[in-house]
């Protein structure tokens, strides 16, 4: 248990389950209070949160559909009310679809859109103003490495996501003397035991990671404790992936 | 992360030197090596004085029989090298057209060969004791070029696809292998340069989003995070540290 985010308020999305629960954790860890946001999930956030106060954390929890910006803009509300300014939020609420584009209905796509990418304008739109004012905030994204490699089954999310990261890079420059830093961390396969697939399509699958493993939702959680800090107060605008060596860009 | 050891090239000023600090304060014994004995001495007189445990070991990154003395003289003192911090570097400033073979010579020697040659020394112990993390020092010209620096920036390429081909093939061994790519940082050799190009510190930091140099600081903790156990499941990535002055 670390202090370097003692008296910082962290947003993160999706929070409820999964990676964001261990994003939020690890945060927690680290002294931070958490705004805890979840969108259906409000049995599973309740439980999260449980287990961050256990930690001495503050926490609370907030609803919120990211992809309508009335909604972020009453959660931001919301969580300045019951927690005070946000120094940092993570963007890891998303949703997406596996299957071949011509699968799609038509206009089927738009909610992934909504979510991945709307859902991330909306909320630099809502929280990185009171950042500015701060002089000072961390706004970090989430995407699947898929949105800088494509995809054929994660087509339009990943188009989404490369989208973000387009959008964080012109972010970090627009804010940059506020001194608020903008990152994406991109994600190879992240194992959490609900992978739905057999051991021989597992193995193909791993045979592409250089690590010889898919990811855990632990091997997320330094990075973005990392980003949060000031260990990485010079670092903006940039895209850092977390895949086991899968792919290996730039 | 107790008791392990950093084997760090150039770590007598500059970057290299805050290298050494930053990860000798995690409680990580470092070599600090260096082809200026004086100032390799001064970084481990520094280490000590903050409580830290540091070696100095003469190592000139250009030649192979050196780096080979070297790492057995860190070896027979430690035991074994845990991290490969490969920092050292050189670049001169002017139009290609300009340049000389003897310099292009010297920069590949330093920038490129050098990196070579401390992992071709380093990596077989480092497969044996089952564990590595090695950080390449590039730079981000080597990611989006840069004007005066031809020769630099294909040097700091190669050490770009140098990593990413390390890291795949060493990946079986729980070796990883990453690449920090620093922007324009306030160091001895920023200053060399500034002495022949007047203007370019205020121009620089006039294009860099956060509007500032990089602190070596900066750079220094980018490298602890990535040789820590906190990023066992990076390998082969590159990361700026720029202030936002590119963004790949
Ligand atoms: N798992 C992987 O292998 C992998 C790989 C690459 C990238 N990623 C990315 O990493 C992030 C986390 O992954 P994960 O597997 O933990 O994600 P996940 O379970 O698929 O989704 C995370 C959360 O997003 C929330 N969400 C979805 N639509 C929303 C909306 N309209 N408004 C607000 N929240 C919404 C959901 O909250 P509720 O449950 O509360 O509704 C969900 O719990 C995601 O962005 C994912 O795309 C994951
Ligand atoms: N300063 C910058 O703006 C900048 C930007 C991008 C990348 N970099 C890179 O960061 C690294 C460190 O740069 P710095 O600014 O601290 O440089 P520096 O010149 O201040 O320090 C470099 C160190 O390397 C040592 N060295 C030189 N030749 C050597 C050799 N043959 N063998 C062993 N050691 C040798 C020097 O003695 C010196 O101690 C270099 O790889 C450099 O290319 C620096």
């Amino acid at each position: 248990m670390g202090n370097s985010l003692n008296g910082r308020t962290i947003l993160v999305t999706g929070a409820a389950n999964r990676i964001g629960k261990a994003i939020a954790i690890a945060a927690a860890n680290e002294g931070a209070t958490i705004a805890l946001h979840y969108n259906h999930s409000a049995e599973q956030a309740i439980i999260t949160a449980k287990e961050i106060e256990q930690l001495g954390s503050q926490v609370a929890c907030f609803q919120a559909n990211i992809a309508s910006l009335e909604d972020v803009q009453k959660m931001h509300k919301a969580i300045e009310e019951q927690l005070g300014s946000v120094f940092g939020v993570i963007n890891n609420a998303g949703y997406g679809q596996m299957k071949s584009f011509f699968d799609y209905e038509p206009n089927e796509w738009k909610q992934e859109i909504d979510v991945c990418l709307n859902g991330v304008l909306n909320l630099a739109y809502t929280f990185v103003p009171s950042m500015k004012e701060q002089q000072e905030g961390k706004f970090i994204t989430i995407v699947g490495d898929s949105a800088r490699t494509g995809d054929r089954k994660l087509i339009v999310s990943a188009a989404a996501r490369n989208g973000v990261i387009s959008f964080m890079k012109s972010l970090a420059q627009e804010v940059g003397r506020q001194h608020i830093q903008c990152n994406t961390v991109s994600l190879g396969l992240i194992d959490q035991d609900d992978l739905q697939i057999g051991e021989d399509m597992y193995r193909k699958i791993v045979k592409g990671y250089p690590l010889q493993r898919l990811g855990k939702p632990g091997d997320i959680t330094g990075m973005m404790q990392f980003l949060l800090s000031e260990q990485s107060d010079w670092i903006t605008g940039q895209v850092f992936s977390i895949n086991g060596g899968h792919s290996m860009l730039g | 992360m107790t008791n392990k050891v950093a084997f760090i090239t150039g770590a007598g000023r500059g970057i290299g030197r805050q290298i050494a600090l930053t990860l000798a304060a995690k409680n990580i014994t470092t070599i600090v090596s260096d082809v200026n004995d004086a100032n390799a001495n001064e970084t481990v007189a520094l280490i000590e004085q903050a409580g830290g445990k540091a070696f100095a070991v003469y190592c000139d990154v250009t030649k192979l029989s050196s780096v080979e003395e070297a790492v057995q003289e860190a070896v027979s003192k430690l035991g074994r090298i845990d991290i490969l911090v490969n920092n050292a570097g050189w670049d001169k400033i002017e139009p290609f057209l300009k340049s000389e073979p003897s310099t292009w010579e010297a920069i590949l020697n330093i920038n490129l060969l050098g990196q070579i040659h401390t992992c071709k020394t380093i990596l077989p112990l480092m497969i044996e004791n089952g564990y590595g993390k090695i950080v390449n020092i590039s730079s981000d010209s080597g990611r989006v070029g840069s004007s005066g620096e031809a020769v630099y920036s294909a040097a700091k390429g190669g050490v770009i696809a140098f990593t990413k081909t390390l890291a795949r093939e060493m990946a079986r061994h729980k070796i990883n292998v990453n690449s920090i790519a620093p922007g324009p940082a306030d160091t001895p050799l920023f200053k060399e340069i500034g002495e022949y190009n007047a203007g370019i510190a205020e121009a620089l930091i006039k294009a860099i989003p956060f509007r500032r140099l990089a602190q070596p600081e900066d750079i220094a903790n980018a490298v602890a995070f990535l040789s820590s156990e906190e990023a066992n499941y990076i390998t082969g990535q590159v990361l700026s540290v720029n202030g936002g002055l590119a963004m790949v």
